[in-house]
């Protein structure tokens, strides 16, 4: 009984198979005798073909897939924490000295960001069923370069003030470094 | 039978301060500059001339601005080879994984 439910599916098959055959050969169809060796070797060229594509290319396609999606999953989480980190320096930009918490609340939102990066940098690494990229490098220089126009100056004096004529260098920055991160996501979605 | 020299070490939020400052002096305190002058460079030249290197334990900070980094490593890069100052000099950085890229091309750049 247990190798009856064990081997159940392939018992039925093998009674559907042999039910079938036995119609057939009842059926008043003539069969030719002879067999074609092209049409032979189409036959097993397709079986194989059918296997490869099933449990090589279909897999392969689909891990491919979830890692894209993992590392794009992480750059979205990089650009949302961008965001705020910005929406934070926006807000602040204007406050003349710059509060010592608030230099302190950016550094630390800085590290946020800084830490995701580490973060896809690692998933990146792991990632290897697609070419590599060299993706993270270029979203670690337009990080380091926002960061550099936000804090580069005097960061962490108690006179600190964000220059006016510094605002414009911080925007740019802080677009470049999100135009990174868009492209980023189309490099991989490409990536083979 | 000789033994090998113990590596060096210098804790950041231990051995410095907490909240590292800005770059020069002037600024502020535990700027860069200061961290340079009183602890970096003398420990890195102990460890140049004992043969062994220097482990900065850069974890337990509030967070290191721009300035302190480039002025402390940097600053120590325009002291001594760059290529020589990436031999002895390793670093930790749990809290911030990546700092340890941003300095090493503060080093780099140091005297480009």
């Amino acid at each position: 009984m247990p190798l009856l439910r064990k081997y159940y599916s392939q018992l039925i098959f093998l009674f559907v198979g042999i039910l079938v055959g036995f119609s057939i050969s009842r059926l008043p169809i003539q069969f030719d005798d002879k067999i074609s060796p092209i049409a032979l070797a189409t036959f097993f060229l397709t079986i194989v073909l059918a296997l490869y594509l099933e449990y090589k290319v279909r897999p392969s396609l689909s891990n491919t897939r979830n890692e894209k999606d993992i590392l794009i999953e992480s750059i979205s989480d990089i650009k949302e924490k961008l965001n705020e980190l910005h929406a934070l320096y926006m807000s602040v930009r204007e406050l003349n000295p710059l509060p010592e918490e608030k230099q302190t609340e950016i550094l630390t939102k800085l590290r946020e960001v800084s830490n995701l990066i580490s973060l896809l940098k690692s998933a990146d690494k792991y990632c290897k069923t697609y070419q590599r990229l060299a993706v993270p490098d270029k979203i670690i220089k337009a990080y380091l370069k926002y960061k550099k126009s936000l804090t580069g100056n005097k960061f962490k004096d108690p006179n600190f003030t964000f220059d006016r004529l510094d605002w414009k260098t911080q925007e740019n920055a802080y677009r470049q470094h999100m135009t990174a991160l868009n492209e980023s996501i189309f490099d991989y979605n490409k990536a083979r | 039978m000789t033994q090998v020299a113990e590596q060096l070490t210098i804790r950041i939020d231990r051995d410095f301060s907490q909240t590292p400052g800005s770059r020069n002096k002037d600024e502020g305190a535990f700027s860069g500059e200061e961290f340079l002058n009183a602890i970096l460079l003398p420990k890195f030249e102990q460890a140049e001339k004992e043969g062994t290197t220097l482990l900065i334990d850069l974890d337990g900070v509030e967070g290191y601005a721009t300035s302190f980094l480039e002025e402390a490593f940097g600053g120590l890069a325009r002291l001594h080879d760059p290529k020589r100052v990436l031999k002895i000099l390793e670093f930790k950085s749990y809290d911030e994984p990546l700092l340890i890229d941003e300095i090493t091309s503060y080093i780099n750049e140091a005297t480009a």
